[in-house]
């Protein structure tokens, strides 16, 4: 048999000296793109502590319950949780939905969870008809037996 | 005076540059394992999501675990599980040394309300109005 002779094959060199730089960027482009922990949240301010109460017309208030299994009534209608934004439009378009303030009541049992979608639903209807948001936190309700 | 004294001809010394890579690397490694992200522990909770959920300024946060044992309400601020009638005196505290204080409530999404009720009630006590109910922000809700 014949063999070839091998041909000498000279060794390619990759060029080291750029390889600090390269991991340099690396690091800026780490330290630069890692977020902190940004923290998401709904903002919300609690009423005031006060002697005097604030009298608000009462057909100003649009009543909104949440009961232990999550279903959601606006002043005593039911409605469906994902509905409750759509809803909540329909009302603030009304003559006086400048002056609507929507209170959320959940019952004590009631999942905490299930106040925070009523939230996000009104904030939605605020955010969407860009009215000056008037949610508040109602104390939580005894269950109805 | 003579200012001029002989120099000793001296060849420039080079320093090896292919170890600066590995240098680099390992302070990217250091300061990847330094690195503490959250000194505060909390409770272990799963947090309820939203659609409209904000960003927040951490500068001044301060957060309020609250979570469940059975019937049970715990509630955590700064890793110390804290009884829900201490609140006010510790927020109280907290708004003092800081007036723009606002309050990230990081409830388990399962919690039943009237324990939020409760601290809710505590932080108006504390005068501790600005709150944040902490929620994941989702695009879609299922």
């Amino acid at each position: 048999m014949l063999f070839k002779r091998k041909k000498k094959v000279e060794k390619p060199e990759i060029p080291t000296a750029s390889l600090g730089d390269i991991t340099f960027l690396m690091l800026i482009f780490f330290l630069v793109t890692s977020s902190f922990n940004t923290e998401m949240g709904l903002q919300i301010v609690l009423p005031e502590e006060s002697k005097e109460t604030i009298t608000v017309l009462s057909k100003n208030i649009v009543h909104v319950r949440i009961n232990r299994f999550g279903d959601v009534r606006i002043e005593n209608d039911p409605v469906e949780w994902t509905s409750v934004a759509d809803k909540a439009m329909d009302l603030l378009k009304q003559p006086n939905g400048d002056s609507l303030i929507f209170s959320i009541i959940p019952t004590r049992s009631a999942k905490y969870d299930y106040m925070i979608r009523v939230f996000d639903q009104l904030k939605i209807a605020f955010e969407k008809t860009q009215k000056k948001e008037k949610i508040s936190l109602s104390p939580a309700e005894d269950d109805e037996m | 005076m003579r200012k001029h004294f002989g120099k000793v001809e001296e060849s420039s010394p080079s320093i090896p540059t292919s170890t600066t890579s590995d240098i680099v690397f390992l302070l990217l490694i250091f300061f990847m394992v330094t690195t503490v992200f959250r000194t505060e522990q909390g409770l272990r909770i799963d947090l309820p999501q939203a659609l409209s959920s904000k960003k927040i300024e951490t500068k001044n946060l301060a957060h309020v675990w609250i979570g469940y044992d059975g019937d049970r309400g715990v509630v955590s601020i700064d890793d110390r599980i804290v009884p829900i009638g201490q609140i006010k005196n510790i927020i109280e505290q907290k708004k003092r040394v800081n007036p723009n204080l606002i309050v990230s409530i990081m409830a388990d999404r399962n919690t039943p309300y009237w324990i939020s009720n409760d601290v809710f009630g505590q932080l108006i006590k504390a005068n501790a109005l600005h709150v944040s109910l902490t929620a994941k922000k989702v695009n879609a809700i299922k």
